[in-house]
Parts: structure tokens; C-alpha cells; sequence
């Protein structure tokens, strides 16, 4: 086992509630306390400040590559030392964008598996990744 | 391979919330493969833990503080080098360094080995000098200025914003978000770690500490970058996981380097949310979580000894990132026996 595989071997008990039809948000937590939910606004102003956004959506969005994130929805920052717990919904988009997929192929793959609205997912998709961008876990050079 | 059987007498056998470094150290000296250790514990109080722990400590005596000066301090140790012969002393106190770097050429001639920094390179490193040292070494620090008085600080308020930080020689540092609050801690400090008290610009940010060792040469033997997970309210890591930086373990390479460092060290740095790293304190030893270098695959409490008999020791090249450590407490039952002979014969 190599050395960053010994620190992904920490291994957690993530949240394990089905993934919830249509599609909630409950993707990213801290660690050590409770998993928390982001709470997603549902205002007139969130909606504006989402469409003036959605060319970030649009962007290819990396994960920075040192982040290492186990099959059990735990995220470790080897730079900060700091951990999350992703549920099994928020590792599935993870796993998806760490794949090099753009938030099209992303959004196809999950109108296929889910019975959700595009609209939503793609206001949802937008607060999840600006989480992860605040958490620093994304690659600040790596948007196309 | 067969192992090197040493002598090897260390202080800091406070294990206790706030805890000194002569613990880890053992543990690190009890893992290692090169080394079969006879540990003698020098204890300053009864009741430091160390003593009573006889599956790391194999014997300890009491010595005098350092406050009473050099001669007692050397007249015990030799009570005790007469008796178990000791090949290398290490020193796990700020407070008792300069004492054992003063006699360091006193230990040699008696056949007790150091690894300890220079005298330059502990005056230089002081907090009270460390504006001079980053300019020197080009290296991010915050502003500061020693004060003998409260009234001191009145004449440099203008050079400060607050909050603060007041900060003792050796140890303790408050944030102080007015004049009052500096002299509450003011006096705090000084009546336990005397004078000067140091008043050092506040840096927002994480921070990051990374333990270091250094042969003398400039090279840097192991470093390995930490981060504080769970802080108790002395300000102690209670918790910690080492880091993979790049940027931590190049400064350090650099401040060893340039200061030819010989000895341990821990650096105590500030991250900053521009991801700046300033650096707020040098302190002259190893730290007290120095078992997570160890855990991590840098026995650095081995390399120091193996320097310090001076042997040849290849630098570490590599650490295990995401390693944790996780204090407790435990309740040590002891023997009443034992504490009187601690306290009546000074050894145990």
C-alpha cells in the first residue's frame, strides 16, 4: 500500500440512507462534527445570482489532484489535513467530475439514473461545487 | 544487525496536559532498531509521570533547576554519570538549554555527548530577535518587540493594531485585544517566565508546525509538517496529522540550511488564507509530538543519538502523510514506596 493509500485507508461510517428520488441535496459535510447539510437557498436573488453563474457550471471543474477520497464518501486534504464526508450522492458527483467529466456528460448521467428536473440539478450542481471550491478542494488553475 | 547498546539520560518526564517532550522522545528511542536504550530519566519535580513509567524509564534522578545555576546542575550530573555512565544527554527543556549548551564542553570532557544548537544559533533564533532573523534568512515573520514594562509597550503602541500577541521567553502566549488585557498578561507571563515579554503582531490564520533535525552541516536530517486537529485550551495539540507541503518543508530546508542548525527543532508557523506561511517561533528541541515523526517513519529521537555518537545518518526521504496522533490521559497508579524514595533519595 502506498503512503497516500494508508491515509485513504481511514475509513468512516458516511451516511448510508438511500439516495433520496428526486434528487436532495446532502452532499458535503464536515468530518468531525455531525455530516452537515448544506442547506440550499431557494430565493428570487439565489436564482439570479445562479443564471449569472451557470457559465461556471458550464466550465470543466477539477478536483485538486493530491485530494484523496475513498469509496466510503471520505475526502481527505493532505495540504490542510482537513477531512470531509461526502453522502453517496455527493462521492457519485465527485467521483464523476475527479473523471474528467464536463458538467454535461455529468448532468446526462444523472438524468438518467435519477428522476429529477435538469433545472434543479443544475442549481444544486452549482452550490455543491462552490462549496467545494470554499473548502479548497478544487484546482484554483484547473477550469478550462 | 546487532543493536548499539547506549546510555542515553534526557529531562522532560512531565507528561502531564501540557506536556514535556521526554516521553516521546523514550518511545522513539524504545522503537528504535539500531539502538538498545538504558534510559535514565532526569526529573525536576516528584511528580512528574516519567519516573513512575518503568517500562520506558529505567532509572531517574532528580536535578536541580536550572534557575540555580550551572554548578549544581553539573555537580549532579556527574553524581550520576559516575554511576550509569551516560553516552549522550538530551536536554527536552527551553528553559534548560542554555545551561546544558554552556557546558556542553564540560559534558564532552566527562564523556557525555550533545546534539545541541550553538549558542548563536539559540540567541539568534529568540522571539525577542525574530524580526531581526527573518530579515536576515528572508523569511515571513510578524512584527515584534521585547518590552521590560507595561509601560514600554506605550511607547510602541503605534507600530502594533490589535489584538496582540503576548508572549513569555520560554513559553505562554495570549491574544490581547487591548492595553488593559496586554497588562493583565503582562504580568501574568512575567511572574512565571520573567522578562522580557514579547509583543508580536497578530497573524489570522492556521496554524502549522513541522519538527525538524539538523546535523550541524545544513543538512536537514528529517522534517516532517503537522497540523493541529484538536488544541486544548493551553494552546497544546491534544490531536495532530501530518501534512504533505511542499512549501512548509522547503522554509525549513531553507532555515537549516542557512543557519546550519544542529539539534532538533520545531517550527510553529502561521498559514495565512493567502496560503502565506509566516513563521512565529523556533523552538530549540524536539517537540512534544515528536512520536507522530516517529509513527510516521522519521525516528528522529534515533537520529539525534546516532549524531550525536557521531555516527553517519542518511536523511529521511520520505513520511507517511495523513498520520494522526490522538492524546489521553490515564490515571498512573503508583506506590507510595516510590514516591518517598523519589522524595527522600532523589532516585527512583
Amino acid at each position: 500500500m502506498g503512503k497516500r493509500e494508508e491515509g485513504r485507508a481511514t475509513r468512516i461510517q458516511s451516511e448510508t440512507s438511500e439516495v433520496p428520488k428526486p434528487l436532495r441535496l446532502l452532499f458535503i459535510g464536515f468530518l468531525n462534527q455531525v455530516t452537515k447539510v448544506i442547506e440550499t437557498p431557494n430565493t428570487d436573488s439565489y436564482l439570479h445570482d445562479w443564471i449569472k453563474n451557470a457559465q461556471i457550471i458550464q466550465s470543466m471543474l477539477k478536483i485538486k489532484k493530491n485530494i484523496a477520497i475513498s469509496d466510503s464518501g471520505f475526502v481527505f486534504d493532505p495540504g490542510t489535513g482537513d477531512s470531509y464526508s461526502l453522502n453517496p450522492t455527493g462521492l457519485e458527483i465527485v467521483q464523476l467530475i475527479k473523471s474528467g467529466k464536463s458538467y454535461q456528460e455529468i448532468l446526462q448521467e444523472m438524468l438518467a439514473k435519477y428522476d429529477m428536473d435538469g433545472e434543479s440539478f443544475e442549481r444544486y450542481f452549482y452550490d455543491f461545487t462552490t462549496t467545494l471550491k470554499q473548502m479548497r478542494l478544487t484546482d484554483p488553475h484547473g477550469e478550462d | 544487525m546487532e543493536k548499539i547498546k547506549l546510555t542515553i539520560a534526557l529531562s522532560g518526564l512531565n507528561n502531564i496536559d501540557s506536556p514535556g517532550p521526554g516521553i516521546p522522545v523514550t518511545r522513539g528511542l524504545r522503537d528504535s532498531l539500531k539502538i538498545d536504550p538504558k534510559i535514565i530519566g532526569l526529573a525536576y519535580d516528584n511528580l512528574e509521570p516519567g519516573p513512575y513509567m518503568h517500562e520506558l524509564i529505567d532509572k531517574t534522578y532528580k536535578v536541580p533547576y536550572p534557575s540555580d545555576g550551572i554548578e549544581p546542575l553539573l555537580e549532579r550530573i556527574r553524581y550520576i554519570h559516575e554511576k550509569e555512565h551516560i553516552d549522550v544527554l538530551i536536554p527536552n527543556f527551553d528553559s534548560e538549554l542554555f545551561t546544558f549548551m554552556k557546558s556542553e564542553k564540560i559534558l564532552k570532557e566527562m564523556g557525555i555527548r550533545t546534539f545541541l544548537p550553538t549558542m548563536q544559533q539559540f540567541e539568534e533564533r529568540h522571539k525577542s530577535n525574530l524580526p531581526q532573523f527573518g530579515e536576515k534568512y528572508g523569511i515571513n515573520v510578524p512584527y515584534s518587540e521585547p518590552i521590560g514594562s507595561i509601560m514600554d509597550f506605550r511607547k510602541i503602541e503605534d507600530k502594533f493594531e490589535y489584538p496582540v500577541v503576548v508572549k513569555g521567553k520560554f513559553y505562554d502566549a495570549y491574544i490581547a485585544y487591548d492595553f488593559e488585557q496586554i497588562g493583565i498578561y503582562f504580568n501574568k507571563i512575567a511572574a512565571k517566565w520573567g522578562l522580557p515579554i514579547v509583543i508580536q503582531e497578530f497573524v489570522k490564520g492556521t496554524e502549522v508546525n513541522v519538527v525538524a533535525l539538523g546535523d550541524g552541516n545544513g543538512n536537514t536530517i528529517g522534517a516532517v509538517p503537522m497540523r493541529k486537529t484538536y488544541i486544548t485550551d493551553k494552546g497544546k495539540g491534544w490531536g495532530g496529522i501530518t501534512l504533505e507541503d511542499p512549501v512548509m518543508l522547503e522554509l525549513t530546508h531553507k532555515i537549516i540550511s542557512q543557519t546550519n542548525w544542529r539539534g532538533g527543532m520545531e517550527l510553529e508557523l502561521i498559514r495565512t488564507s493567502d496560503n502565506e506561511l509566516y513563521m512565529i517561533e523556533i523552538n530549540p528541541r524536539l517537540p512534544a509530538w515528536v512520536y507522530l515523526a516517529v509513527a510516521a517513519g522519521q525516528n528522529l529521537p534515533e537520529a539525534l543519538v546516532l549524531l550525536a555518537m557521531g555516527m553517519e545518518v542518511k536523511p529521511f526521504t520520505h513520511y507517511d502523510v495523513g498520520k494522526m496522533f490522538i492524546r489521553y490521559s490515564y490515571d498512573m497508579i503508583c506506590d507510595l514506596k516510590e514516591f518517598e524514595q523519589l522524595s527522600t533519595k532523589g532516585e527512583l
